[in-house]
């Protein structure tokens, strides 16, 4: 889809934006994100392995996000609070690739003793939180 | 008009000579706004949780009501951000729908 979209927008670059309305793509896309952290928060359960999530949520991406900071500062010399955005724009985990993945194991059966995908669905969507939250932030400042 | 998340404004205070006080007053402004957002959309997630539970007295067979559950739950997706552009509550939006579905989870329990 990917591949598909990068073609349709580089080879029908003249006819493009005709096909459809700006604002709403935006909408469009604001409800199939919706639609993917509604079934994530279906699948949410906290039982047992409370500071497992607060570590998945806090580790990785703040490691990430403060690394893509960095290297943004002085690669392309950007303001500290811009770069700290960018770092959490990177740092988000992806709900669209992680939520319906999970899902899937966790039908099938993989990990559910050890509850492993909703420990996953959980830490990705407090991460998405703290992403949103920070990104807004600094955005704001 | 956009209904996307809100502008920055960040240039706005790189390059303004205005008022130190005011604009330190107006980042904090907007930085506790930010904070509202987030913990309004967390008391509307669970407030329309708490008030869709209540389909679970509805005296209808189950596989109907699942169906009917599906569609409101659809329809929440699709509202959720049309009222967000709408209140200005741009950030409380992504929050308010998986606490809207963890409330869910919670009150239905099975029946979902």
């Amino acid at each position: 889809m990917i591949f598909f979209g990068c073609f349709a927008r580089n080879i029908f670059e003249s006819s493009e934006p005709d096909v459809y309305y700006e604002p709403w793509a935006d909408w469009v896309r604001q409800v199939c994100l919706s639609t993917i952290l509604m079934m994530g928060g279906l699948e949410l359960s906290f039982a047992g392995k409370g500071l497992t999530v607060v570590l998945l949520t806090i580790g990785p991406q703040f490691g990430e996000a403060f690394m893509a900071a960095i290297c943004a500062k002085f690669i392309f010399d950007l303001p500290w609070l811009l770069s700290i955005a960018l770092g959490f724009c990177l740092g988000a985990v992806s709900p669209a690739i992680l939520v319906p993945s999970c899902m899937a194991l966790h039908n099938e059966n993989y990990g559910t003793k050890k509850g492993i995908p909703t420990t996953l669905i959980a830490a990705s969507s407090f991460d998405d939180i703290a992403a949103i939250t920070i990104f807004g932030v600094c955005m704001t400042m | 008009m956009s209904i996307g998340a809100g502008s920055s404004e960040l240039s706005d205070v790189e390059g303004s000579q205005g008022n130190p006080d005011k604009e330190e007053k107006d980042i904090g402004w907007l930085v506790a706004k930010n904070f509202i957002e987030i913990f309004s959309g967390l008391f509307y997630g669970f407030l329309v949780a708490a008030l869709f539970s209540l389909t679970n007295y509805i005296p209808i067979p189950d596989k109907i009501l699942v169906w009917i559950k599906m569609l409101m739950m659809f329809s929440m997706a699709i509202v959720t951000p049309i009222l967000a552009y709408v209140t200005q509550f741009p950030e409380g939006k992504y929050i308010g729908i998986i606490f809207f579905g963890y409330g869910c989870n919670c009150l239905w329990k099975t029946k979902k």
